[in-house]
C-alpha cells in the first residue's frame, strides 16, 4: 500500500468509492468554460454557473446556476468592479454553498479582471474548503490588451484568492495568442475557453472518470501547486501508427508549454492518456518513456489513463505541471510596477528581486529564454541576404516541413560559407 | 494458366519538367512489350500538380501524340501517375472476429476485415487514392498472405491509406479527359515506380524507392512483399536549379545549364574547384563561375532532401526491415555523386535504378525519367488482370476460390490414383 505522508485531504472521506467533482463557472468567461463542458456531453460532475447578470446567466446551459446578490445588484452586471462582485457573493453565500455541499473537489473555472469572477472567487473558495472539497483554479489572466487596469484587478483578485486554493492552473492570455495569428477576436477568446474546457475535462477524467490509472487528489495538488508557473499541453492524434508520437508532438507545441523550455523545468508532471478500448498498459509505459527521453530522468510522472468508447482510433495526452518561477530562467515583465501606480502602495518597497522573480506575479508572464552562456556573437564571414528569397517559386503553395520553408534555398537557411 | 489478352496499356505521367506516355503492349504469354514513347517539355505544372490547365493539356496532347506516331495505337485510355504535397498515407488495421462455427477463416471474414480497415476517417476535403492490403494477421501473428482455411478467432489486415485532396485530383483527370482521352485509373507515383524497379525478390527482402523529380521526391518503402510507407516532399531539381539561381545570381536558363553541364555534389567537387566559363549572350553578360560554390549550393540541396526522406523513415521505424537497400530514380538521380551521399545519408546500399527491362524500345528502360511511366504498365498490366479474371469469373472471388479448389481437389485424386 501506498501511505502519503501529508495529511491526507480526504481523510474522512475513506470509504467513498467515487469523487464527487463540482465545476464552478464564475462569470462570463467561467460560464462559457461550463458551456463548453455541457456541449461536449460530459456527464457525472456538477456544473455549475455563477454570475451576477441575470441576463448572461439566462443564457448559459448550465444545469445549475446560482444568480449572486440578487437584492443588491436586482439582476444587473457587476460592471467590471471586483468589489461588488464580492459584496454579491457574499449575500449569497447560503446559495453557493447549497450548491458545493458534498463535493469533494471544486474545480473554480474564470476569468480574472473583470467583476463578477474576480470578486466572488475567494468567497466560492472559501465556501468550498468549508464544504469540505479540495479546491482548484483554474484561472486565465486578461490580455496585455484589455488595459492596465483589467490587469491590476487580476492581480489583486489572484493574490486573494491563492492561499484558499490546493492546487491552481494559471495561465495569461497573452501567452494563447501566438497560436492564433489572423484569427479574429471571438476565436482569441473561444480558443482560451477551449484550453480551459480541455483542462477542466483531463482533470475530470483523472479523478473521477472510471479509466485504466486514476491520481489522487494528493497527486494532483503535488503537482500543481499554487502560486507556480502553471503548464498544460494537450494533444490528439488520429493516426494508426505513431500516433503516440504524433498526440505528444501536439501536447509538447502547446502555447502554455512555452516550447518546452518550461517544462524541462518542472520536477514532476502529470500525464494523462485517453483513448479506445484498444489503449493498452504497455502504450502507456512507453508513453513515459518518451517523455522520459524528452525532458530528462529526474522528472517523475504521475500517468492517469482513460477509456473512452468514444475515443475508438483517437489518442488524446494532456501534460499538467508546475514550475517554481525562481527555477525558470524567465523573468516577468514589470507591468505590475506600473500597475501599482493605480493605487497600491504595496509594491512600491517590495524587495527587488522578489518582486521579480516572485511567485505574486505571474500577470506577465512573457517567456524569455535567458541569453544562452557563452553565445557569441557570429562572424560575418559568411555572405547572407537580407531577404528570404524564393526565386521562382515565390508565387507557390510554401512547401514548409518541420516549419521549415524548403522552397528557400537550402544553403541560405544552413547558411553555409561561401568561397 | 494464362488469361492474358493482348492488350494496350499506355502510361502517363504528368511530370514538373517533363510529360511522358508510355505504350506497352500486354501479350498472349503475359510479357509486356514497350511499343513507343513520347515526351514533352512541361509547362503549367509546378510541384508535381497542374496550375495552368491549358498549357499543361496542350503539353499532355503533345506527348501522347508522339508516342500514338511512334507505333501506330490509337489512345483511348490511359493510367496517370498523381503526386504533390497534398498526398499522405497511413496504415489502418482491420479486425473482425472469425464468424464461422469452425474458427475457420472465409472469404466473408476477409470481405468483412477489408471493410474494416478500409473504413477511415480522412480529412473532408481529401479522398482515398490507394488502400493496399500489407498482411494478415490471425491472433496477433503476423505476416500472414493468405489466410483463408486457416484456424484462429480473430482475423485483422493492415491496409496502407493513401489519401489526397479530392479536387486536385480530379483537375489531373479533368485535364486528361479534356482531350477526349479516358482514365483508366489514377496511381500514386511512387508507387508506380516501384512496380517498374523492384523485384518480387527484393520487395519481399525490403527495399526503399526514391523517386526524385523535377518538382517532387516521391519515395515508397517495401517490406515482407508489402507496401510499408509512402511520402511526398515537394522538392526536386527544380529546388535545385533555383538555389543555383539565386545563389551564383544567374538567370533560370542559365542556371539550370550549369546543373546539367557542370552540377555534381560529390565531396571531392566541393573541395576542388575550378573556373567555368559562362558564354555571354543577349541579356546575359559574359561571366565566370567558381565550381565549387556550384557543387555546394547543389549537394546542400540533395543532401538535406535525401536527410527529409531518412528522417522520416527513421520515424516510422522502417529503417531495420529494409535490407536491399536504396534504389534511387527519377531525372534527379542522374546528378554525379548522388550515389556517394546517399551511402552517407542512409548508410545502406545505393543502387541506382532504371526500370527492369522487358521487351520492346531498349532506350526506354535506360532512361530514369521513364520508370514511373513503365511503372504504370506494369501496374495497369495487375490491375487489367484482375479485372479479368472476375470477369471470366462472374462468382468473382468467391468463384475463383471454389475454382482453385475444385483444382486441389483433382490433383488430390490424381496423386491417390497415381
Amino acid at each position: 500500500m501506498i501511505e502519503f505522508n501529508q495529511e491526507s485531504l480526504f481523510a474522512r472521506k475513506v470509504n467513498r468509492p467515487r469523487q464527487k467533482l463540482v465545476v464552478c463557472g464564475v462569470g462570463n468567461a467561467g460560464m462559457k468554460v461550463i458551456d463548453k463542458l455541457v456541449l461536449s456531453g460530459i456527464t457525472g460532475m456538477g456544473l455549475v454557473s455563477m454570475n451576477t447578470d441575470e441576463m448572461a446567466l439566462a443564457g448559459t446551459l448550465a444545469t445549475t446556476k446560482v444568480l449572486m446578490g440578487n437584492h443588491i445588484l436586482h439582476g444587473m452586471s457587476a460592471g467590471g468592479d471586483p468589489e461588488v462582485g464580492n459584496t454579491a457573493a457574499q449575500a449569497s453565500v447560503a446559495e453557493i454553498r447549497a450548491t458545493l455541499e458534498g463535493a469533494d473537489a471544486v474545480i473554480i473555472v474564470a476569468g480574472l479582471g473583470g467583476g463578477a469572477g474576480t470578486g466572488a472567487l475567494s468567497v466560492i473558495a472559501s465556501q468550498a474548503r468549508e464544504a469540505g472539497a479540495a479546491v482548484i483554479g483554474l484561472l486565465s489572466l486578461p490580455f496585455s490588451f484589455e488595459g492596465k487596469r483589467r490587469l491590476f484587478q487580476a492581480d489583486q483578485g489572484l493574490k486573494a484568492l491563492q492561499p484558499l486554493l490546493d492546487a491552481e492552473v494559471v495561465f495569461s492570455c497573452d501567452q494563447v495568442e501566438p497560436m492564433l495569428n489572423h484569427d479574429g477576436l471571438r476565436n482569441t477568446f473561444a480558443a482560451v475557453t477551449d484550453i480551459q474546457a480541455q483542462c477542466a475535462t483531463t482533470l475530470w477524467r483523472l479523478l473521477v472518470c472510471k479509466g485504466l490509472m486514476n491520481l489522487r487528489m494528493e497527486e494532483i495538488t503535488n503537482v500543481l501547486k499554487p502560486q507556480q508557473h502553471s503548464l498544460f499541453g494537450y494533444g490528439e492524434s488520429m493516426l494508426l501508427e505513431g500516433r503516440m508520437e504524433e498526440a505528444l508532438e501536439k501536447a509538447l507545441a502547446s502555447p502554455l508549454l512555452a516550447h518546452r523550455i518550461a517544462l524541462r523545468q518542472a520536477d514532476s508532471i502529470i500525464l494523462h492518456i485517453i483513448s479506445g478500448p484498444e489503449l493498452v498498459i504497455k502504450d502507456a509505459q512507453h508513453m513515459v518513456e518518451s517523455i522520459q527521453q524528452e525532458l530528462g530522468l529526474n522528472v517523475s510522472v504521475f500517468t492517469g489513463a482513460t477509456v473512452d468508447e468514444n475515443y475508438k482510433g483517437k489518442l488524446g495526452i494532456a501534460l499538467l505541471a508546475s514550475t517554481p518561477f525562481e527555477k525558470l530562467e524567465i523573468k516577468p515583465l514589470q507591468v505590475v510596477g506600473e500597475a501599482s501606480a493605480l493605487g497600491n502602495e504595496e509594491t512600491s518597497d517590495i524587495d527587488e528581486s522578489k518582486s521579480l522573480l516572485g511567485t505574486d506575479d505571474p500577470i506577465s508572464i512573457s517567456l524569455i529564454s535567458a541569453p544562452r552562456k557563452g553565445s557569441k556573437k557570429i562572424k560575418q564571414d559568411v555572405f547572407r541576404f537580407e531577404k528570404v528569397n524564393k526565386g521562382q517559386f515565390e508565387k507557390t503553395d510554401p512547401t514548409i516541413v518541420d516549419g521549415e520553408d524548403l522552397d528557400v534555398p537550402t544553403f541560405l537557411r544552413k547558411n553555409t560559407a561561401m568561397k | 494458366m494464362s488469361r492474358y489478352r493482348e492488350q494496350i496499356i499506355v502510361g502517363l505521367e504528368i511530370g514538373t519538367t517533363k510529360i511522358c506516355a508510355v505504350i506497352g503492349e500486354v501479350r498472349n504469354d503475359g510479357t509486356l512489350q514497350i511499343l513507343g514513347i513520347g515526351k514533352a517539355d512541361s509547362c503549367g505544372v509546378r510541384k508535381g500538380e497542374i496550375v495552368d490547365f491549358d498549357n499543361a493539356s496542350k503539353c499532355i496532347y503533345d506527348a501522347l501524340n508522339q508516342a500514338e506516331q511512334l507505333c501506330d495505337v490509337t489512345i483511348e485510355e490511359v493510367f496517370v501517375a498523381v503526386t504533390g504535397s497534398h498526398i499522405q498515407s497511413f496504415s489502418n488495421r482491420g479486425s473482425v472476429p472469425i464468424s464461422g462455427e469452425d474458427r475457420e477463416v472465409s472469404e466473408d471474414d476477409i470481405d468483412e476485415v477489408m471493410k474494416n480497415a478500409k473504413s477511415v476517417s480522412t480529412p473532408p476535403d481529401h479522398t482515398i487514392i490507394h488502400s493496399i492490403l500489407e498482411h494478415y494477421y490471425i491472433d496477433g501473428k503476423a505476416g500472414i498472405k493468405n489466410p483463408i482455411g486457416q484456424l484462429g478467432t480473430v482475423l485483422e489486415a493492415n491496409y496502407h491509406i493513401v489519401h489526397g485532396k479530392e479536387l486536385r485530383i480530379k483537375n489531373t483527370i479533368k485535364c486528361v479527359k479534356s482531350l477526349d482521352i479516358k482514365v483508366d485509373d489514377v496511381v500514386l507515383s511512387s508507387l508506380a515506380s516501384a512496380q517498374a524497379i523492384l523485384k518480387s525478390e527484393e520487395k519481399e527482402q525490403g527495399a526503399i524507392v526514391i523517386d526524385i523529380g523535377g518538382g517532387t521526391t516521391d519515395y515508397i518503402v517495401y517490406s515482407e512483399g508489402a507496401v510499408r510507407h509512402t511520402g511526398t516532399f515537394a522538392v526536386g531539381g527544380d529546388h535545385v536549379t533555383n538555389d543555383v539561381s539565386i545563389g551564383l545570381k544567374l538567370p533560370l536558363r542559365q542556371a539550370e545549364k550549369m546543373k546539367v553541364e557542370h552540377g555534381s555534389i560529390s565531396r571531392r567537387s566541393v573541395a576542388v574547384s575550378r573556373t567555368i566559363h559562362l558564354k555571354g549572350e543577349v541579356g546575359f553578360a559574359e561571366r565566370e563561375v567558381e565550381s565549387s560554390q556550384l557543387c555546394a549550393i547543389m549537394r546542400d540541396r540533395m543532401e538535406e532532401t535525401l536527410q527529409l526522406v531518412y528522417k522520416d523513415l527513421k520515424k516510422q521505424g522502417l529503417l531495420p526491415f529494409v535490407r536491399c537497400g536504396v534504389f534511387l530514380t527519377g531525372g534527379c538521380s542522374r546528378t554525379p555523386g548522388l550515389v556517394e551521399l546517399a551511402d552517407e545519408v542512409f548508410g545502406m546500399p545505393i543502387h541506382l535504378t532504371t526500370a527492369q527491362k522487358s521487351g520492346g524500345v531498349v532506350q526506354v528502360y535506360e532512361n530514369p525519367e521513364y520508370s514511373t511511366a513503365i511503372g504504370l504498365i506494369n501496374y495497369g498490366k495487375k490491375l487489367l488482370n484482375e479485372r479479368d479474371l472476375d470477369q471470366h469469373q462472374p462468382m468473382g472471388r468467391i468463384g475463383r476460390w471454389v475454382f482453385d479448389m475444385l483444382q486441389t481437389a483433382k490433383s488430390f485424386v490424381v496423386s491417390i490414383l497415381f
